[in-house]
């Protein structure tokens, strides 16, 4: 048999220090299930996995770890993403500021991420299509979206998201700077807002806000207030409707949903198989 | 009627070759083509084959360039001062160190890539690379096996059983294609069928292949170049080869060179120090040709050192050599060529001993300290908070992050089906729906990344492609053709080991590095063809 040298003994250490070095890193993320870890590294997995989560509705808070590059300060925040490009994101802090993220080694993004933690706040989702329609007032139109997802309340509802677009009556024609000072206060004061602007149409302003959870929106009144925007009627167009559950929706509640909608709510909700979606 | 034909055309062609030339050729008859069967005329052709290798052979060594080359170097040699030894270590030999080029140290390689990884991989991705390493291993301990031909009863079952399966292509598609590629590949170990199979399945292939029939010209075509390689042999074309061994290795440098001056010339500037925009894609490609001619000198140098014993002339022009070809190759921009060069050329050293122990550890100590002072000065120049080793972890576990996504992607038979490897090739990508992506460009493309190219371990390409079957194949043909070549280098001696030296430390090389950067260049391809055919045929001839 050869005799073991000094080049075998290090390549064993070398194998060795490996093995307890890759057996020591996180888990895998596909074990965990309500939040997923990410290195700085992994930025490019953990942007697919924001946008999975965008396209389900899924609710999701992000922590961040990282420095500044322009300062090398510490970052440690958790925020609420509201784009991804590639390999980098958009993150709404809880200032209103929008900060661009991007992996360890990229120089391009404001922040350097070491770690990105996502935490998943719902369940379940239920997506609809409600019909286009005139409400008297921004009050009855979340009232009448919240009543119509109300039949889901034996799942715990934890927060509803629309997309969708409200124009209303405003008489004088704003100029561009004011516009772009209600977009500005609308971004800062809405947090679980993907996106949302105002634009000025013909006799009117029209509001348009992607994934927005209602309770946020609910401050969107105020908000306008302070510019002297009130609103009266309002006509919204469709409204896709995202469901968030507090519970796990089971396989068999799928059918009882999509049966319960044809039956009693085919006149405000798109009753179409394919415009109804239940994640579980 | 078409012996006339010939015999006329013949006839025809030397009359106008006579009249130019104002020779006189004999006027052949069709009646001398009577004895000229089929038989006769396969049985011609081998002995055709080497007497055109002689006679190239015959020509280069009178011409002028064999003889300058050659000239040259023995000048070079005689009046280069002498790179003095250093002292060797008592507790370390030089065979000790050889075991640093086994093909196991790429098994070693590999586990280290993972250890420095920041982040784990899913139990997938896991479970892929290490039944990928078990394969490579086994690639190994099968290349140790001797490759017997199969029983002469059972060539003729086999001849038919195969003809059968072709045939069934036309009712039964593609499955009768697949199946008869068993068949196929066991008579390539026919002694009476396995070389005339070969050439058939090349052909065919060939002719599939430019009918842009894949699938089934691919399989073809690769099993009847592999087969040729192992059942033709002629020891002319290794005579062509080795007699004229200093010519290929300063040719090769010269072709090199010369394309790389083009390629600066092209962009008037020095890509390292600006950018690579700009360079041509040939010209870059044809330059990689002075990499290998300079591995290819180092090992013929230490094939002088061990015939003359003037080993310290051999290092010195080693040094020369590598130095010159590291920095063209650097001002170029390309790392992975700088390092291929580095690589390799440690790797032939190694093996002719051309470098002592002490040396060794003395490079690899300074490495280690250039790292070092690269990261002291990038702190305190930039004040980045970014060490080398922590970029070079973070890279590692992008890398592996990618290969996650691609085996994920590619799970059990593959997603794109040989696409990506196709892409290697301008020419097929261009033949493709869409845009014409390079295989890394597709990865990226498929990690969520547009418009920029993203390495994914060696693995990567072939799991997306042909996943994780694919993967455990691939990884027994490299074990395989690896240890071959490590076997036929410890047992070939004079120019033959040099080639198989240069061409070792050229294949493992690449194959370390390409842990992380993949194996899906063209040239590296083309390299590693060229390298196991030529392993494969060499393996015959000693075996014969």
């Amino acid at each position: 048999m050869r005799r073991i040298n000094i080049i075998d003994a290090a390549i064993i250490l070398i194998v060795l220090f490996s093995f307890y070095s890759f057996i020591t890193h996180e888990p895998s993320v596909n074990e965990q299930v309500d939040e997923y870890y990410y290195s700085g590294s992994q930025i490019y997995k953990a942007t697919n996995y924001m946008n999975y989560l965008d396209s389900k509705g899924f609710l999701y808070d992000t922590y961040v770890k990282g420095y500044w590059w322009s300062d090398y300060l510490e970052f440690d925040e958790t925020g609420y993403v509201i784009d991804t490009g590639q390999g980098s994101f958009i993150l709404l802090r809880s200032n209103g500021e929008l900060v661009t993220i991007g992996g360890r080694m990229s120089y391009k993004e404001q922040i350097g991420a070491n770690e990105i933690r996502l935490k998943i706040k719902t369940k379940s989702t239920v997506s609809y299509r409600m019909y286009a329609q005139s409400f008297p007032g921004l009050e009855n139109y979340f009232a009448t979206i919240e009543d119509t997802a109300s039949f889901l309340d034996i799942f715990d509802i934890d927060d509803i998201a629309i997309t969708s677009s409200i124009t209303f009556d405003y008489g004088e024609s704003p100029t561009a700077v004011f516009i772009a000072e209600v977009n500005d206060a609308l971004r800062k004061g809405l947090y679980y807002v993907k996106d949302t602007s105002i634009a000025d149409t013909q006799n009117g302003l029209t509001l348009s806000f992607s994934q927005a959870s209602i309770k946020e929106l609910a401050k969107m009144e105020n908000i306008l207030n302070e510019y002297g925007i009130t609103i009266g009627n309002v006509f919204s167009s469709d409204i896709i409707t995202i469901v968030r559950t507090g519970t796990e929706i089971g396989e068999l509640d799928k059918y009882w949903i999509k049966q319960h909608i044809t039956d009693n709510l085919s006149s405000i909700i798109d009753d179409d198989e394919n415009s109804i979606h239940i994640r579980l | 009627m078409f012996d006339k034909l010939v015999v006329k055309t013949v006839n025809c062609t030397l009359a106008f070759i006579g009249r130019l030339t104002k020779r006189k050729f004999p006027i052949f008859m069709p009646d001398a083509l009577a004895r000229y069967d089929i038989q006769t005329t396969i049985s011609i052709v081998p002995r055709a084959i080497d007497k055109t290798f002689d006679a190239i052979n015959e020509e280069i060594q009178k011409s002028r360039g064999s003889a300058l080359t050659k000239k040259s170097l023995k000048t070079i040699l005689s009046r280069l001062p002498a790179l003095p030894l250093l002292a060797n270590t008592k507790f370390l030999n030089k065979a000790d160190v050889c075991r640093l080029t086994s093909p196991f140290i790429f098994i070693v390689a590999f586990i280290a890539f993972l250890g420095m990884s920041d982040h784990g991989i899913s139990s997938f991705a896991l479970f892929s690379i290490v039944m990928a390493l078990v394969a490579y291993a086994i690639g190994t301990v099968v290349a140790k096996l001797h490759m017997r031909s199969i029983p002469e009863k059972a060539a003729p079952y086999l001849l038919a059983s195969l003809i059968i399966l072709v045939l069934g292509i036309i009712p039964f598609g593609d499955i009768s294609a697949k199946i008869s590629i068993i068949p196929l590949v066991i008579l390539i170990f026919s002694r009476t069928y396995g070389g005339k199979i070969s050439l058939a399945a090349a052909l065919g292939g060939y002719v599939l292949f430019r009918q842009g029939m894949l699938t089934l010209g691919m399989p073809y075509l690769l099993i009847g170049i592999l087969g040729s390689a192992h059942n033709f042999r002629s020891t002319r074309f290794d005579a062509l080869l080795e007699d004229n061994a200093t010519l290929i290795a300063f040719l090769l440098m010269g072709i090199g060179t010369l394309y790389w001056v083009f390629d600066i010339a092209l962009v008037g500037r020095i890509p390292l120090l600006t950018t690579r925009e700009g360079l041509d894609p040939t010209f870059t490609m044809r330059s990689h040709l002075l990499p290998i001619g300079t591995i290819l000198l180092v090992s013929l140098l230490g094939e002088y050192a061990k015939k003359t014993g003037s080993i310290g002339k051999a290092r010195m022009l080693t040094l020369i050599s590598v130095t010159f070809s590291v920095i063209l190759m650097a001002l170029l921009g390309y790392r992975t060529q700088v390092l291929i060069t580095l690589v390799a050329s440690m790797i032939v050293v190694i093996l002719w001993e051309l470098v002592t122990v002490a040396e060794l550890f003395a490079i690899t100590s300074v490495a280690v300290g250039f790292f070092a002072i690269m990261t002291f000065l990038r702190t305190e120049t930039t004040g980045a908070h970014v060490g080398i080793l922590e970029s070079i972890s973070i890279r590692t576990g992008l890398t592996l992050d990618i290969y996650d996504t691609m085996a994920q992607l590619g799970g059990y038979l593959g997603f794109t089906k040989g696409q990506t490897y196709m892409a290697a090739i301008r020419s097929f990508a261009t033949l493709m729906p869409g845009i014409a992506f390079s295989p890394r460009r597709y990865i990226a493309i498929f990690a969520g990344a547009g418009g920029i190219s993203m390495t994914s371990t060696i693995l990567g390409p072939i799991a997306l492609d042909f996943g994780l079957v694919g993967t455990i194949v691939a990884m027994v043909a490299l074990g395989f053709f690896l240890q071959r070549s490590y076997m036929l280098v410890k047992a070939a001696s004079g120019t033959r080991k040099s080639y198989m030296t240069a061409l070792y430390g050229l294949t493992l090389g690449y194959a370390l590095i390409g842990i992380e950067t993949g194996l899906v260049d063209y040239e590296v391809l083309l390299l590693f063809a060229c390298s196991f055919l030529y392993t494969l045929h060499i393996s015959t001839i000693s075996q014969g």
